[in-house]
């Protein structure tokens, strides 16, 4: 029976894995994704959760535990936060390469300096040209369901990879919200049992991770981003079958709020978007007509989705909650593959970024509001910088006066 | 006269994030009365850790002080001992970090014999992070992601050590507070690896869960559980297999890592 239960992002995660009948859990704590080993560790104390349950010495060892479990043919699940997943960097290219298809939970935090355990996004983005798929919820609902969904994507045998299933440490990972526990009988036919092509087996031996010379190196890079063509139609259909099984309404890659009529928008993925609907309504009230777009995935980019989305305005700001120093617009990423996507169209919106939410700071209404000035400036003069550090900028500055 | 730990202390930095009852700060007084009879000069010592509730405590001591990544305190270290063989280099590490995501650091930082003093604030559990089972947590004992039992079974840092080739290894306990203070001070004049292996209490996450009574109900657990090697010899195998031996196992005489370096260095110029 599905069951309303009132749970934080990390419960969503451990009960989206426990649902998604995970086989063998690798853990090593820090904040704040112990919140999700911790759940699964009493789950599987408890007998409800039939796994083998590891603590790795690192969590270097924690990703290539979920990588021989995987390549083992089971259903692995592993996860951590901010430095953790930087220290397990080396892994993630075997895992995707391999096409292993663990599923990596991260609750993510800023890495050091500032060393201040908040919220940022800059962890995992380090991590995002590996080939593992990657995108942020916005709720424990979304958490949960990310987490059953991306396993039937990287389990698919056109897609084949492994899968960093994200959130935003501590606004939702450690926030409650009101959310729905799926019958498991209908998990378990929405997300068959792993079939793995080419597990470790003695009767049938295999090798995963061979040596192999430079000539041959090519072709198995081209492997993998094949597999990155096929997937956007099988987020599609997964996206699909699960809307229909249980009555969601996820639109597979942006998820727009009244971005129809709208001019300006704001264009960032994860639990900051909450914010923006609620600055959209009030900036609305005062006859702005700006727009929401939510990122859902961030790998793959989805160029065809975004184009659509974005070409519907005339001014685009990324809310960057991660860094690129020294990058092309001094700034975040995001605004790099958003201007890259939408490069081709003839009729295109000026896309600037806004440096926010880092080190674990909300992003407030104030902020918000603040950006929307420099949109809508942007459409009147047809120009903006590349890049906006909110409330370290002259220009930002002076419009929260 | 009362020590003065203010000469030595930022107190600017406290209070402390050590939760009432934790024992890490008896261990951080060991190491500052260690580092005062020894005489060490206050800019000529850097003391480095890692992360965990241990890690904290270079925050709150006034000497050159390096907080660094998780488990990797002793090869930081290693970057300063070598890049100035004349500071006087301390390490502090929790269990968990010195032993687990650390565990490589460690025996190669042994193997080399650098001379360097590995405090270990052995507390049986990653503290910090919520009472996780650390390497050092025994068999059977309960934390909090092993709410039966602990299924593996805990290295014990002096043997460890031991084999992997410290030159300068005892143990020592929070009750026994002068004789950890001594060894300490062993260790940092010791040339070489030396590694203490300071037993701890956590009662917020070890103690409560495996109900090992008050915070000092736990300190006195050692003064019952555990005895010096050389009282240990008066025990019968029986008696002795129930303790926790404490004392110094070993400080012997071998090249140190930064000498044979300089030797290298020397010769190829000479040739």
């Amino acid at each position: 029976m599905a069951k309303e239960v009132f749970y934080s992002g990390c419960a969503a995660a451990a009960y989206g894995a426990k649902d998604a009948r995970v086989e063998v859990i690798s853990s090593y704590p820090i904040r704040p994704y112990t919140g999700i080993m911790m759940e699964l560790s009493k789950l599987v104390a408890n007998g409800e959760l039939d796994a083998e349950f590891v603590h790795g010495e690192g969590e270097h060892a924690q990703v290539s535990i979920a990588y021989g479990a995987s390549a083992a043919g089971a259903r692995a699940y592993t996860g951590s936060s901010g430095v953790g997943v930087a220290y397990a960097m080396e892994c993630y290219s075997p895992a995707a390469g391999g096409r292993l298809p663990c599923q990596m939970a991260i609750a993510d935090r800023a890495l050091d300096p500032p060393g201040d355990f908040g919220s940022e996004h800059t962890d995992v983005m380090g991590a995002r040209d590996q080939g593992w798929i990657m995108g942020w919820a916005e709720s424990p609902q979304e958490v949960y369901d990310n987490t059953i969904m991306y396993y039937r994507i990287g389990e698919d045998h056109r897609v084949q990879l492994p899968q960093f299933c994200c959130q935003d440490g501590y606004f939702v990972s450690h926030i409650p919200g009101r959310m729905k526990l799926e019958d498991q009988k209908a998990v378990d036919e929405f997300l068959p049992p792993y079939n793995p092509p080419h597990p470790l087996d003695p009767n049938r031996p295999v090798n995963h991770g061979p040596q192999i010379f430079p000539d041959q190196g090519s072709a198995i890079n081209v492997q993998r981003a094949v597999a990155f063509d096929e997937i956007e139609s099988v987020i599609e259909e997964v996206v699909k079958d699960y809307n229909k099984q249980f009555g969601r309404k996820y639109s597979p890659f942006v998820d727009e709020y009244m971005m129809d009529d709208a001019e300006i928008a704001f264009f960032l993925q994860g639990a900051h978007a909450r914010t923006a609907r609620f600055a959209v309504n009030h900036l609305r009230k005062q006859g702005v007509k700006v727009g929401v777009a939510r990122l859902r995935f961030m790998r793959p980019f989805p160029t065809k989705a975004i184009q659509e989305s974005l070409s519907k305005v005339k001014a685009v700001g990324t809310v960057e909650t991660s860094t690129s120093y020294g990058g092309q617009s001094r700034g975040g990423n995001i605004i790099h593959e958003t201007r890259s996507a939408l490069y081709p169209l003839d009729k295109r919106p000026i896309v600037t970024s806004f440096m926010a939410g880092l080190g674990g700071e909300i992003v407030t209404l104030n902020e918000f509001y603040a950006m929307a000035k420099v949109l809508s400036d942007a459409v009147k003069t047809g120009k903006a910088n590349d890049s906006y550090w909110m409330n370290f900028e002259k220009e930002v500055l002076d419009t929260h006066k | 006269m009362a020590f003065d730990y203010d000469k030595y202390m930022r107190p600017g930095k406290l209070p402390h994030i050590w939760c009432p009852g934790c024992a890490h700060g008896i261990v951080m007084k060991s190491i500052i009365r260690a580092i005062d009879r020894v005489g060490l000069d206050k800019d000529r010592t850097v003391i480095v850790s890692g992360i965990g509730c241990a890690s904290r405590m270079p925050g709150y001591v006034d000497f050159n002080t390096l907080h660094t990544t998780h488990g990797r305190s002793l090869a930081f270290a290693t970057g300063v001992k070598l890049a100035d063989p004349s500071l006087n280099v301390i390490c502090v590490a929790g269990d968990g970090d010195a032993l687990a995501i650390g565990g490589n650091h460690f025996i190669h930082a042994c193997r080399r014999n650098i001379d360097i003093t590995m405090v270990v604030f052995n507390n049986n559990i990653y503290g910090m992070t919520g009472g996780q089972f650390s390497p050092t947590t025994p068999h059977g004992k309960l934390a909090s992601t092993t709410p039966y039992g602990n299924p593996d079974y805990a290295f014990d840092v002096v043997e460890l050590s031991m084999g992997a080739g410290a030159t300068y290894v005892s143990r020592g306990t929070v009750y026994h507070a002068v004789p950890l203070e001594r060894q300490i001070a062993d260790g940092i004049t010791h040339k070489g690896m030396s590694v203490i292996d300071a037993l701890c209490t956590c009662p917020t996450t070890y103690g409560r869960r495996n109900k090992l009574g008050s915070a000092t109900d736990m300190i006195l657990w050692f003064k019952d559980n555990t005895v010096g090697i050389k009282a240990a010899e008066r025990l019968s195998p029986e008696e002795r297999a129930e303790k926790i031996l404490t004392g110094v196992f070993r400080q012997d005489i071998k090249p140190e890592y930064c000498e044979e370096y300089q030797k290298i260095i020397d010769m190829a110029k000479g040739a």
